[in-house]
């Protein structure tokens, strides 16, 4: 059976949406797809992934979020974390000081937390710059907000937000299950009681969908 | 079962008594050893996974990779001028003064001073006497014979013993016998070949070493989110994690690649993370201070380590010399139970500072090349000073009250080294160069090993190093046939690892008691 699609909004098609890092392009309709049924996937027989390494992921989170290769990561906000600090745990290498010149080839038991410093900073940039000028917002743009909630934790702006996302992280439209978890993800967050909910929400899905074994392997 | 009249056993009861101690010491010694042991698999016991059936406590293991060629005949195995007859002048070997004599002792400490290091304008002035005075009871020095003189090579070779146990690294054994629950069994801050994974595929992918670059600042990548300036709160965090984790295993990506190795460790990795972020290293392992602007961690709501200023006292030089915020960083690694085989080691890069200018100088003992005898004085000055400093720390802080052992009563450290230099020189000059030479000698500190031991000996005539029996300590001169199992076996055998199904030599020798 194909999968039911709908399409949920049309795209935002202003160039000047104020993106600082090199994906500039419009926005593309956001869809959701609706999750095929497991039974119906195929396994990789080969299984053949790749973690992305330092280089791959600084690029590939800077273009996601518009920003900067320099502003994606930072440790006490100048020592840059994939270039310097922890490209080796990222799987890179150091020739110049431990003498390391191949990479391992395989991720390390500090490699998921160092991925997530990368997309917590990154994430938490972002967010930050698109609440500062809603107007010229990348991602996180057109939510409204009672105070610091969400205003609709069901509202299509929050999946339009979520498309958006997901088209510049995973290159691809969500599906259904995801779009889903994300709201609920919306409503956790807002009964856990933080005290700026909307802000948690933005920095979480953005840091869920970077972070994700889709996100950080090939 | 009857005597005969000699009073001796007949050949039938001898062999009935030999089969019922078999049959008894099979049947008892799962209860003997534990019933832990018992239940063990034979595939654990093939891979060396059995644990010390005596008490089952950790034990470390610290190497000191003195990378370059750390040579043993201008340290502990020196040989006075007087003793060389007419090859003095053409060897290396030292004015009688400069080799000083240890009391008790068979080794010797030496003595170096020299108006500059090669080319560089720095004095040098080096005496080994204090640190052998302090820990002959706990060295213990085997003479050796590598196969390779090619640094990287010989440098993982002095860790493996040239693929003695399947190609695995002494420090992934230790971590493998010790390291079961460990946080990170196995960190590795070290150069080249010896921080290069062994070839044995079959071990626990937790086993193998965690790469450390940079010391001061690694500890950073052990929590996702502390000191991220802006983060959310855990509880967000928490929730934000689950969402992920609830998609990575249902997406169509997670499907997909469900059974591939790379995701599945992931996977793993993933929950070990979070382990380590419940023992807060990122602040226990945290060696350097708040230091704004350049170390700016109070502002980013981080913390140096409870022990930070225990530390950076024990090793003044952290914030300039890598090998000092190692040897910091390997004392807090033991301390806090994260590891169990940390590896340390200066590297090839000059580094600045200290009380002459200089820390360390380009390539280590391998300058040698342009000074040998200056060098190998600074360097093993180098080394012996962090050894010492770790030795004061790890005596001081208590492993078990119950027997008062302390950390280093079950710490033992192995000084590494690539392999030995050349012993020819220009007639009596004091200032000359020196190339790789296979001949050499290890050094091992610890009180698990027979200590104020000197297995093999010199030949005064050559200054080369002749071997010994791994099993019995006997001096073999003439003896220089590559020993390199021996001195890996002879690592784990001081520490008590379980040798089953290993295929190494016996190497009692090195074992205390």
């Amino acid at each position: 059976m194909r999968p039911e699609r709908l399409v949920l909004l049309a795209a935002t098609l202003a160039l000047g949406v104020g993106c600082p890092g090199k994906i500039t392009e419009p926005s593309q309709p956001v869809t959701v797809m609706e999750l095929p049924d497991a039974g119906s996937l195929a396994r990789s027989a080969r299984g053949n992934l790749r973690f992305k390494g330092p280089e791959r992921l600084t690029n590939d989170f800077s273009n996601a979020l518009g920003l900067n290769a320099d502003e994606v990561c930072t440790e006490l906000g100048q020592y840059q974390c994939a270039g310097l600090v922890h490209t080796v745990a990222l799987g890179g290498v150091d020739p110049f000081g431990r003498g390391l010149y191949e990479p391992s080839g395989v991720t390390a038991v500090t490699t998921p937390l160092v991925v997530d410093r990368m997309a917590f900073s990154a994430c938490t940039r972002r967010v930050d710059k698109d609440l500062a000028t809603p107007g010229a917002a990348l991602i996180f743009k057109g939510l409204p907000q009672t105070g610091a909630k969400l205003a609709n934790v069901d509202g299509p702006e929050l999946t339009t937000a979520i498309g958006e996302l997901t088209h510049r992280a995973l290159q691809r439209d969500p599906y259904t299950n995801e779009v889903a978890r994300y709201l609920q993800l919306a409503k956790d967050i807002e009964a856990s009681g933080n005290a700026e909910p909307a802000r948690a929400w933005m920095q979480a899905v953005c840091f869920a969908v970077l972070s994700s074994a889709e996100s950080v392997f090939y | 079962m009857a005597l005969k009249g000699t009073g001796r056993l007949s050949r039938r009861e001898v062999m009935k008594a030999l089969s019922l101690a078999g049959a008894g010491s099979t049947s008892l010694s799962p209860l003997l050893a534990g019933c832990r042991q018992s239940l063990q698999s034979p595939q654990d016991v093939e891979r060396g996974l059995r644990r010390d059936a005596l008490d089952g406590k950790p034990k470390f293991l610290i190497v000191i990779a003195a990378s370059g060629g750390a040579s043993i005949v201008d340290s502990f195995m020196a040989v006075r001028a007087s003793e060389a007859g007419m090859n003095a002048a053409r060897f290396n070997t030292f004015p009688d003064a400069q080799v000083q004599a240890v009391s008790g002792s068979p080794f010797r400490a030496v003595k170096v001073s020299a108006p500059k290091l090669g080319s560089i304008p720095i004095a040098v002035n080096a005496d080994q006497l204090a640190f052998v005075q302090q820990h002959r009871d706990d060295m213990l020095v085997a003479a050796s014979v590598g196969t390779s003189v090619n640094h990287v090579i010989a440098q993982k070779r002095s860790l493996n013993g040239n693929g003695a146990w399947k190609g695995r690294t002494l420090q992934e054994a230790v971590a493998l016998q010790w390291g079961q629950g460990f946080p990170l069994p196995n960190v590795n801050m070290a150069v080249g070949g010896y921080g290069e994974r062994g070839a044995d595929d079959s071990l626990p992918a937790s086993v193998y070493a965690e790469t450390v670059t940079s010391p001061s600042l690694w500890p950073l990548g052990l929590d996702g989110a502390r000191g991220i300036r802006g983060a959310p709160s855990r509880d967000v965090i928490a929730l934000a994690r689950g969402a992920r984790a609830d998609l990575d295993v249902s997406s169509v990506f997670g499907t997909t690649f469900q059974d591939a190795d790379a995701l599945k460790r992931w996977r793993a990795q993933v929950s070990e993370g979070a382990r380590l972020e419940a023992q807060d290293l990122i602040t226990r392992l945290n060696v350097i201070p708040n230091l704004p602007p350049k170390v700016p961690l109070t502002a980013y709501g981080l913390d140096s380590s409870p022990d930070g200023a225990k530390v950076r006292a024990a090793f003044p030089a952290f914030f300039d010399d890598p090998f000092a915020t190692q040897s910091a960083l390997a004392f807090l690694l033991l301390k806090y139970r994260v590891s169990v085989a940390v590896t340390i080691g200066p590297d090839f890069n000059v580094t600045l500072g200290g009380a002459s200018g200089l820390a360390n100088p380009p390539l280590a003992f391998d300058f040698s090349h342009n000074d040998h005898r200056a060098t190998q004085g600074f360097m093993w000055s180098r080394i012996l000073s962090s050894i010492d400093t770790l030795i004061t720390l790890l005596k001081a802080e208590p492993f078990d009250q119950a027997t008062g052992e302390s950390l280093w009563d079950r710490t033992l450290i192995y000084v590494a080294t690539d392999f030995g230099r050349t012993r020819s020189r220009p007639d009596n000059a004091a200032e000359f160069g020196s190339g790789h030479d296979l001949n050499n000698g290890f050094l091992m500190v610890s009180p698990m090993v027979k200590g104020n031991t000197l297995l093999g000996g010199v030949d005064p005539a050559t200054t080369l190093t002749y071997g010994f029996d791994a099993r019995t300590g006997a001096p073999l001169p003439g003896k220089v046939s590559s020993n390199e199992a021996d001195l890996y076996s002879g690592v784990l055998t001081a520490m008590g690892a379980d040798l089953s199904g290993s295929g190494l030599p016996d190497a009692s020798a090195f074992k205390r008691g």
